[in-house]
């Protein structure tokens, strides 16, 4: 194998608080409360 | 421990050599055929190479990745700067031969009172977003002062936000608008020439039938004296690729490609809401990267006119990392919006002007259909069913929402494209390549027929 990139980190970068076992359930609750919202774009998160 | 559901893999065409890439676990690397061979019969230390570069993972933990990089995206594409469309007409002098917009109607010229609407919407519903305004068409910089008036106004009022402004022209009245252009805050002008002057004439006529190309390219030359940023673009199928070494020249000649603030796009001509008239003369993706490839390997100095992505190839070349993962690649309703002098809201550029499209309205009252939205926002490649077991999902990103609707009647389609062999195409263009044989080049696909427009 002739390497392009390092190899792969152990971990994933994620912030402090950043919940681990997050689930792809809620990560699509998350996306779909953003989208349903962001016609009024600011606040998104509030 | 099995191999990762995002491995790429495609032979480097022409070449002993393979390419072998994961944009979830970040890592790509050159195969030999031994190597090739072991990966296609699955020949796996659990502890070995592959383990350790990502390609062999366990699932549970690459299930953790995965949502950890799904998030990401999602935070990151909220801090995305949003670019913000505006048609104040669609019509044009042009009579191109491939036009989308052919069949819209083009109205009289929009009320001032739309254009305050617009901002108004602007600074109500994206007031804390990083934004910048395209005025879009049709064609944004006619003929007469009423047209000059309504770019004015835009620009002004732009300017007075801070906000910068691109223009998507033909270019054919880049010189009569140079005056307001010269004192805005403009981002770039994207101007299209598919040639030289008699291929190009041919292409991109005035609806009389005259030429256009000396009034663009002049226009070009007049916008980089004053330091205006110009996106050339060349919108390409099997007519006219050979006008690109050609254009290269051209541009290398009038001093174009030395400016910074000249840069190129290469669109290619494909069917979106209607069928073409020379379906034959069309590319597929694969077949455009294969031309470009192949330029670039008979002509390498090509790249200082026009350096195509090949995907993921030419970050990875450059930086020496893969590129992010993409859940999304259609940025329509998300970071993109269109708006149109009609008072109209669309998700984006592809959809902008058709009436079945719009999802709301700005002037003369704010409305938008939630659900209408909703469908858009929600479309991603984890929405998308076809897309749930596919290995390229996380460079293609699901593709175009527009060109998925118009092919399959259903946004949560997927539009795919051929990443891995995309990729693969780019591999001797940007990597480090040990010598290979060259005796089997690939010849390009064949080309592409009929029209697959519901």
């Amino acid at each position: 194998m002739k390497k392009l990139t390092r190899d792969p980190t152990t971990d994933t970068d994620r912030s402090p608080g950043d919940d681990r076992s997050l689930d792809r359930q809620k990560a699509r609750k998350d996306a779909k409360c953003c989208a349903k919202t962001s016609k009024h774009a600011v606040g998104c998160h509030d | 421990m099995k191999p990762s559901a995002h491995n790429l893999f495609a032979r480097v065409p022409g070449k002993e050599v393979w390419l072998i890439a994961n944009p979830l676990y970040g890592t790509a690397d050159l195969l030999s055929r031994e190597e090739a061979a072991a990966y296609k019969a699955r020949t796996f230390e659990d502890d070995g190479p592959w383990a350790r570069r990502g390609y062999l993972v366990d699932p549970d933990e690459e299930a953790e990745r995965f949502n950890a990089a799904y998030l990401a995206f999602l935070k990151e594409r909220e801090q995305e700067e949003l670019q913000l469309f505006y048609a104040p007409t669609y019509a044009c002098e042009l009579d191109c031969r491939y036009c989308y917009q052919d069949g819209y109607r083009a109205a009289e010229a929009a009320p001032p009172e739309v254009l305050a609407s617009f901002f108004r919407y602007v600074d109500q519903t994206f007031g804390n977003r990083r934004k910048y305004l395209t005025l879009f068409g049709g064609e944004p910089l006619l003929k007469g002062d009423a047209s000059r008036r309504t770019v004015a106004r835009f620009l002004a009022s732009a300017a007075k936000r801070g906000l910068e402004t691109a223009v998507v022209t033909n270019g054919y009245r880049v010189s009569d608008y140079l005056d307001i252009l010269r004192g805005a805050r403009i981002r770039e002008i994207q101007v299209t020439l598919d040639g030289l002057r008699a291929v190009h004439d041919a292409r991109r006529p005035l609806k009389d039938g005259g030429g256009t190309f000396d009034r663009i390219v002049a226009g070009v030359d007049q916008l980089l004296a004053h330091d205006i940023p110009v996106n050339l673009r060349v919108v390409v199928d099997r007519e006219n690729i050979d006008q690109l070494p050609k254009l290269a020249e051209l541009a290398a000649d009038r001093g174009w490609t030395a400016h910074a603030g000249f840069k190129t796009q290469i669109g290619r001509n494909y069917e979106l809401h209607h069928c073409s008239r020379s379906p034959e003369a069309l590319f597929d993706r694969l077949s455009l990267a294969a031309h470009l490839a192949a330029l670039i390997e008979e002509l390498p100095t090509f790249k200082a006119f026009h350096a195509p992505a090949f995907h993921f190839a030419r970050h990875l070349g450059e930086t020496g990392a893969m590129p992010a993962p993409v859940f999304d690649a259609c940025p329509g309703a998300k970071t993109e919006w269109a708006f149109d002098y009609t008072g109209r809201i669309y998700s984006c550029t592809a959809t902008v002007g058709k009436l079945d499209e719009a999802l709301g309205t700005f002037h003369p009252e704010v409305r938008l259909d939630d659900d209408r939205v909703f469908e858009w926002q929600d479309r991603d490649v984890l929405a998308i069913d076809a897309c749930r077991d596919c290995g390229a999902r996380l460079v293609c990103g699901g593709g175009c929402g527009a060109v998925a609707k118009n092919r399959q009647g259903s946004l949560l389609a997927p539009d795919c494209r051929p990443v891995a062999e995309i990729g693969a195409l780019g591999a001797p263009v940007y990597l480090p390549l040990d010598e290979g044989d060259d005796s089997k080049k690939n010849p390009p696909p064949p080309p592409t027929r009929g029209c697959s427009i519901k």
